[in-house]
Order: C-alpha cells, then structure tokens, then sequence
C-alpha cells in the first residue's frame, strides 16, 4: 500500500491544482496577516487601560435592550435580518404583527392595545433623512439653513421587563418573534447575546490574559487564530484537488487500464484519499509553524505549547479538509464531472456568510468552518470545546461515509454497472448546447 | 429569498450584487473552451475553415450578453423592489462578474483543466472576504467606491485578450505559420 | 483441462434495451485466437466482457477454472490492452511501466525484472526514459503490451491491436503477439482479415452480436473451396458481374479487370481458384444476410 501511496503522492504534489492551494493558502495567511506575528504581542493588562467591549450573558442587560429593539422594529414594521449573513429587511404580515404584538404585551407592561396603535402608518423609509417636519430658512446670502427636528422616538426610552418574566421563558419568547422574522433576526440564539455588551473589567482582562498564559501558553492563542482563517479556505480548495485526481485517469484514457489491475477498489480510492489529505496537511503544518513560531519570541522564558499549532491543524483544519475532498471524489466517481465544485463551492458559501454571526467560538454542528476570530477568549473556547469536538468528529465521521460510498461507486463502475450515466446525460446535454453554439457561430 | 433585495440603500444594494451575482460571471465565461478542451477535437475544429478564434470571441460575446441580460433582470427586480439601484451600481456588477470569468477563462486557456480553471477566480473572490485589495477589490460598491471598477473592467479586457491570444499560439494555425516560416 | 481454456456458454448482453450479444459460446485453449468482425459485431462488447469491465446479463464464463464474477482474481490472470491505449503522457516508459506494476500487487524486485525483459522483448529499452506523450503510435502500442503482460498473466486480450499501425509495424506487431502466445492465451480481436490470417490458429466471427463461426482457420478455408473464382472481364461486363456476384478484389491492367468473387456454383468463363481467408470470410458473412456492398473488407 505504501508504494502505491508514493505514486499516487507523486501525482498530487505535480500537479497544478495543488500548487495553487498551496499559493493560496500562504495569500490567505498573507492578507489576514496570521502568516507572520511579530507585531502582536499578547501582553499583561495594566490597571487603568480601556479594554475594550465584551458580550455577556446578563439578562439584566439583555432584556430591556433586546424588547426595546424589539419595540422599535415592530412599530415600524421593519425587522432587520442576516439569514445567510446578508443584510435582509423583513416586512411582516398583520397576522403576524399581531402575534409579536402579543408577545410584547406578555413581556412588557404596554398594553396590546397600545401596541397596536402604535404602528407606524406610513412606509418606512430606509433610513434616508426626511425634512418635511424641518423648517428650510432661505437667509439673506442664500445660504440654505436646515433645522432638524429632535427625533421623538421612543427608542431612547428603555422599556422595562415584567418583574416575573424569567430569563428562560425571555428566550423562548425571543425564539418565537425570531422564527417569525424568519431565522438569522436580532433575537436569534446567538444574536440575542450581543444586547449584552458590557466594558471589560480590569479582572476580566487579567484573568483572561492568565487563561492564554496557562491554558494556551500562548502559542495556542496563535494556532488557533491562524486555523480560524486557514479552515475558511481549506473548507472549500480540497474539492478541486480531489477532483483533478479523480478525472486524470478518465481524461488520460487509463481508467480501464487500472480497472483490470488485480488492486482492490478499497486500496485504490483509499490510498488515494489519503494522499491528497496527506500532502495538503504536510503543507498545513509546514506554514502554521512558520506563522506560529513568529510569536516565540516575545514569551521567552514562559512555558509554551510547542506542538499546539500541531494539535489545531489536525482537530481543527483535518477534518474540514477530509470532508472537501471526500465530496470532490464522491461527486467526481459518481458523474465523472466537475460538479463537486458548485456542490461544495454551495455549501461553503452559505456556511462562511452565516458563520460571521459567530465568529467566536462558532462551533455549532454543521458548521463547516468553526470560527475563533481572535487571539483571546480562550475561555469561550474551553466552554464550547466539546461542541467543538462534536462537530469535528461529526465531519470526519461523514467523510468516511463518502469514502466508502466513493469506494462502492468505483467498485460498480469496474464492474462496468453505473457507468457515466449521470455523466453521458450531462454531456449529452452540454455537448448539444456547444454544439448550437458553435454552429451559430460559424 | 435568503437574503433582501427590497428597501436597500445604495451601499446595501451592492451586496447582493458584489457577493452572488458577480459569481455567474465564473459560471458563464469559465466554460467556453471546454467543447476544445480534448486535443482531438481541437486538432479537427482547429483545421475548419472558420478560424477557432473567431469562433470563441463569438461564444464570448454570447456570454457576456447573457451575463448582462441577467444582470439586467436581477436590477430590474431591486429596482422595482424600491431599492436603490443606480447606473454605476448596475455597470459594476456587470463588470465585477465579467472580471471573475475572464480570469476563469485565461486559466482555462492556460491549462486545460476544467478544476483548476474554476479554482483560480474563486481562490481570488475568497480573497476578497479577507480585505481590500486595492484597485482590484471585487467588493468596493460596497464601501461606496466605483473606481476599482474601471481597473476592473480593464483587466477583465486583458484578461480576455490573453486567454484568446493563448489560444491561438496553442493552435494549428500558429504553428503552421511557424512551420512555413521555418521551412523558407 | 479446464485450467487453460476460457469457456463462454449462453452469453447474451444488453445496452438498455439493445442486445450486443446473442447466446454467445466459445471454448478458447491456449495460443493465438482471432476474433474476426466487422466494426460494431459486438467484438469489444465481448472482450471488455472477458476483462471485467462489463457485467453480463446472463450467461456462464470461466477463466481458466475461475468464474468471470469473481472479478479478483479474474484480473490476476488477464491482461488487457484496450483499443485506445493511453496513459498519462507525463510519465516515462519506465513510470507508466512501474505505476501499473503496483496497482498489479507486484514488489519493487519482480516489477523491475518484468519491466527489463518485457522493454527489451517489445524493442523499447532505449526509450525507457521516453516520456508517454513522445512515443509514436507503434511504441505506444508495443508499451501497450508490454505493460498487459507485466503480471504474466495467462491470458491477454488485445482489442485491435493493430488500426492505425503502418504495414512494418504492423508485422512486427503480429510477430510480437505470436512469440507471446507461445505459453499463454491471446485473444486478438480485429476487423482486418491480414491480421488474423497470419497468426491464428483458431478463429470466431462475430457479426451483429451473433457468432457465425467457430473453428480453425483451415476449416474455414475449406467451407469456401470450390466456390471462388477468378475472371478476366471486359469493362462492359463489369457491372453485371458486380450484380451478381461478391467481388472481393479487382485489378485493372488496361480495357480488361481481372476480378475474384464468390459464387456457390461454377460461373462458366471463369476460373476456380484456392480460397483465401479473405475470400473465406466474405463468404461467411455473405451467407449470413450481409449485403455484398456493407461486406467491403479492408486488407
């Protein structure tokens, strides 16, 4: 197995599919700046600096400031969305109105009637000014003076929850009005937490810089900012490589040749697998250690985690890759096409957009690409690491399912079953539309 | 609809624009010499009477017509989704997806493999999520900038031509102009 | 016995709802077998058939004792040389040679020994480092062997092996297979009579999926004699002559044609002459509904 392991590593590290993975990779590592650290120390916090913002989960915060969003969106009927992670503005039906209506009536002290009233009449604008309500003075010189009215909105007042609503039954009731909107709304499960911003505290920030310390020794921190952006393009270039392996024995009239050969279907699409994970994670490790070790030495003398750039690239960006090639081969052996690419190149697409809503610890099980988008919150990250483990192994468990299907579907196609037939209908169809096309042109 | 196209001020209209649209560009103009792609056949087509480039700037031109008619109709439907969609909105759209399908297309005639073709302008859009990368930043509009679309628009130009003139030095009636040169 | 022969009982083979092969059944023993058929007979159907790649729809075959659907071990024993041989044009002699070595289960020691002493037999040692793409169509084809036979298999099948060979390579080609098929099975299919007429011993003809003909080449020869003439015609008698008769050659030397052509009683004027294979074969597929025009062999 092992000599054939050579050959077929041979194939994909002379190609040119891989060659610009690899370019590609290093300019992902290049423009996110993750390629070399040397600017960015972590460094121990000092008492009296601003350290920034956080979000928390205090319903104490979240409450008022989300139904005030709430109130507001719903008095101009105009929900603001990002269901894929695109700006999208919702309109509700009456029927629908009414029922976040209802919601907001259990939830706060105003009154349903009052809140029906309450309904902006007249279309929303977007948020292009309006001077109707100014008083426009020509003076003297022409000069044209604009006087804006000082808004009367209400959402400078904070409305206030009911005194018995829990924080529980709070987020099921926001669950709803999310559903209503239609998913990725302010109210979502993720969206809710970022009512919750709050100053970090002096403590917060030092004892999140000992959590780098102690739990990443820092060089943790770094692996992990580093496959965060890694992961976004390994999540969708391994297609291409694996389907570029997978066509050159039918583009080079040798299929047949390897079909009678006495190595075993299993033997063939597994080796080949493996060569292909095999040389792009070589290539993964090489750079996350160039980038990784650009921050030693700022920590001289502490303890850090050699081998984490290790750990991240093969728990982390492993099994993103595993499951880009895996959908490469399986969709390249079943129609003997490229269209591996709109499959996966889809999905990606619709995962890196709705991942932006969270970008920290974003390890929910589907994700393709888990996200970390900072060399801090490490404890987010001990918090969420077993989703993370779970959505990893999930990953790794589905590209072994396409293996094997990929193994069943080669197996079918050596015995002369199956074959092309997706393909020849595909290139039936693709063939006549060229054909037209250069008939017309000539 | 995943995402909205109604109500979206200027900024916001590039969105839908910049990030999918410009996408169909890599769809319509990658596969153009994909009939050509086996040399066989190109040896065959090569050595018709109607020179093959002709023949591909003629499939070109249908693409980018077809690119702009879509394009026509999506910004038709944003406008009357009361959006504000303007005339250098709708030509930067047009020029952004011709951008990713001439670099499609001047890979396809580089190397002949239909993986790599696609994969080079979608390496370069995933690029763009990262930052701005100057004159050739795909998603200006959506920082309210145009002029890296003429530097789009001349780069798809080029882009074009390159691939053409690639081509056409692969081709039989190149080398038999070399051929005859040689032999005088 | 049953160890060195193929046996094919009731083969029948469908596309979706054409039937390629009709109730095929051969016995085929070790040495050179020629299966003779026009373009489209059904003889790649057959020969993919018999290398695994296709399944068949019903029917019994066995190679050398072992059943075609054990396909495992079925490729031990077979090597296979398609009709349009090719393999990536990046590699050397030498690479294509040793990658498809492996994929035949053999160790570094064997593949390099196979690989010197088949190059040498097949006339390719100094092209060993040849890249694929740089070779001419009949070292292409010489690989081609060359690499069916890395495994020593006892049994190899060779589609057409010789369409688009100049009549040098072409010999050279036959003489190859002959040397080869002094210890194994060699199925050669082709739709040029020269080739099998040189070289085999036992022939089939395949004509629409049915076989038409099973036996040696002698035998063959001998359903034709008596029944094919020579005539030197007028150029005015020609087109009659055509009419009637299945020419299978002509030669013009001036106002007369001296022609050759089949009939299954004596033609007065004309001359009775020894069969040929070309003739023999004519006459076969003319017997079976074949149209004397869609006859027209090629030599």
């Amino acid at each position: 197995m092992f000599t054939l392991f050579l050959r077929e590593s041979k194939k994909v590290i002379f190609s040119i599919t891989f060659l610009i993975l690899i370019a590609a990779m290093l300019l992902m590592a290049l423009s996110q700046d993750v390629l070399d650290f040397n600017d960015r120390e972590i460094e121990m916090p000092f008492s009296g600096q601003s350290y920034g913002m956080q979000t928390k989960e205090i319903p104490e915060i979240i409450m008022p400031a989300a139904i005030t969003s709430l109130y507001s969106e719903y008095k101009a009927n105009s929900y603001t969305a990002y269901p894929i992670g695109f700006y999208k503005n919702v309109r509700l039906s009456t029927k629908e109105q009414q029922q976040v209506a209802e919601i907001l009536s259990m939830i706060t002290e105003i009154s349903l009637e009052e809140l029906v009233n309450s309904v902006n009449t007249t279309t929303h604008n977007g948020d292009r000014l309006i001077f109707e309500n100014g008083k426009e003075l020509a003076s003297d010189d022409g000069e044209v003076m604009i006087t804006m009215p000082i808004p009367n909105n209400d959402s400078d007042t904070v409305l206030l929850v009911k005194d018995e609503l829990t924080y529980e039954k709070f987020k099921s009731y926001m669950k709803q009005v999310d559903k209503l909107i239609g998913g990725g709304s302010n109210y979502s499960k993720t969206m809710l937490l970022n009512f919750g911003k709050v100053p970090i505290t002096y403590k917060e920030a030092i004892d999140s810089y000992f959590m780098i310390k102690d739990k990443d020794h820092f060089s943790g921190a770094y692996a992990r900012l580093f496959s965060d952006y890694l992961v976004t393009v390994l999540s969708i270039l391994p297609v291409f490589l694996a389907i570029t392996i997978s066509l050159k024995d039918k583009r080079n009239g040798i299929h047949e040749l390897i079909y009678t050969r006495k190595t075993s279907s299993v033997k063939i699409i597994l080796t080949r697998y493996i060569s292909i994970i095999t040389a792009i994670m070589i290539s993964v490790i090489i750079i996350s250690y160039i980038s990784n070790m650009s921050a030693w030495s700022f920590y001289d003398g502490m303890k850090l985690d050699y081998l984490a750039p290790l750990k991240y690239d093969l728990g982390w960006i492993l099994p993103s890759v595993m499951i880009s090639a895996a959908v490469g081969m399986f969709f390249t052996e079943l129609t003997n096409t490229a269209i591996g690419v709109a499959v996966q190149g889809l999905w990606w697409f619709i995962d890196i957009n709705t991942g932006k809503a969270e970008i920290i610890s974003g390890y929910s099980l589907f994700r393709l690409s888990p996200r970390h988008n900072s060399l801090q919150y490490t404890q987010a990250f001990n918090d969420h690491f077993n989703s993370l483990i779970v959505n990893r192994l999930f990953f790794i468990v589905l590209a072994l399912i396409l293996v094997a299907a990929t193994i069943l579907i080669y197996e079918q196609k050596r015995r002369g079953r199956l074959n092309g037939k997706f393909k020849s209908l595909i290139k039936k169809t693709f063939a006549n539309m060229a054909n037209s096309k250069s008939k017309s042109a000539a | 609809m995943l995402f909205g196209i109604s109500s979206l001020d200027n900024r916001a209209a590039a969105v839908p624009l910049e990030i999918f649209i410009s996408l169909t560009g890599i769809l319509l103009l990658t596969p153009i010499f994909q009939p050509e792609q086996d040399s066989s056949i190109d040896e065959i087509t090569s050595s018709k009477y109607i020179s093959n480039t002709v023949v591909y700037l003629i499939r070109i031109a249908y693409s980018i017509l077809t690119l702009i008619t879509l394009i026509s109709i999506f910004s038709l439907f944003m406008k009357v989704s009361a959006s504000d969609m303007t005339l250098p909105l709708y030509l930067g759209a047009i020029v952004t997806a011709m951008f990713l399908g001439s670099i499609g297309l001047f890979t396809a005639s580089i190397f002949r493999n239909i993986a790599v073709s696609y994969m080079v302008p979608i390496v370069y859009y995933a690029l763009n999520f990262g930052g701005d990368l100057g004159n050739f930043y795909l998603f200006s509009m959506m920082g309210g900038e145009f002029k890296p679309k003429i530097w789009l628009f001349a780069g798809s130009l080029m882009f074009i031509i390159l691939s053409i003139y690639a081509k056409w030095i692969s081709s039989g009636h190149f080398k038999a102009i070399i051929m005859k040169k040689f032999h005088r | 016995m049953s160890k060195n022969t193929i046996i094919i009982q009731n083969l029948n083979k469908f596309y979706g709802n054409k039937q390629a092969l009709f109730d095929i059944n051969l016995k085929i023993e070790k040495g050179m077998f020629g299966l003779l058929g026009r373009n489209g007979a059904g003889k790649t159907t057959l020969m993919k058939t018999l290398a695994t790649l296709i399944h068949k729809k019903d029917g019994e075959i066995t190679v050398c004792g072992v059943a075609i659907e054990n396909a495992k071990e079925i490729r031990k024993i077979i090597g296979y040389l398609p009709q349009e041989f090719s393999i990536y044009p990046s590699m050397s002699v030498r690479e294509a040679m040793d990658y498809l070595g492996v994929l035949s289960g053999m160790n570094r020691k064997e593949r390099k020994k196979r690989t010197e002493i088949l190059l040498n037999q097949v006339n390719l040692t100094e092209h060993v480092n040849k890249k694929v793409k740089a070779l001419s169509g009949g070292m292409k084809r010489r690989l081609g062997i060359a690499q069916a036979l890395l495994h020593d298999p006892k049994v190899l099948i060779v589609d057409e092996p010789t369409a688009g060979l100049d009549p040098e390579e072409r010999i050279h080609f036959r003489n190859l297979l002959s040397e080869v098929a002094e210890d194994r099975i060699v199925i050669l299919s082709t739709h040029i009579v020269g080739d099998i007429e040189a070289t085999c011993e036992n022939i089939a003809i395949l004509n629409n999926g049915r076989l038409l003909y099973h036996g040696t080449v002698d035998a063959l020869l001998t359903t034709a004699t008596g029944k094919v003439f020579t005539k030197i015609a007028n150029k005015s008698e020609l087109p009659k002559l055509k009419k009637e008769y299945s020419i299978t050659s002509m030669l013009t030397l001036g106002n007369q044609t001296h022609i050759r052509f089949l009939s299954d009683s004596p033609v007065s004027g004309a001359v009775e002459c020894e069969p040929n294979m070309e003739d023999a074969y004519m006459l076969y597929l003319y017997h079976n509904g074949a149209t004397f025009e869609s006859v027209g062999g090629e030599r």
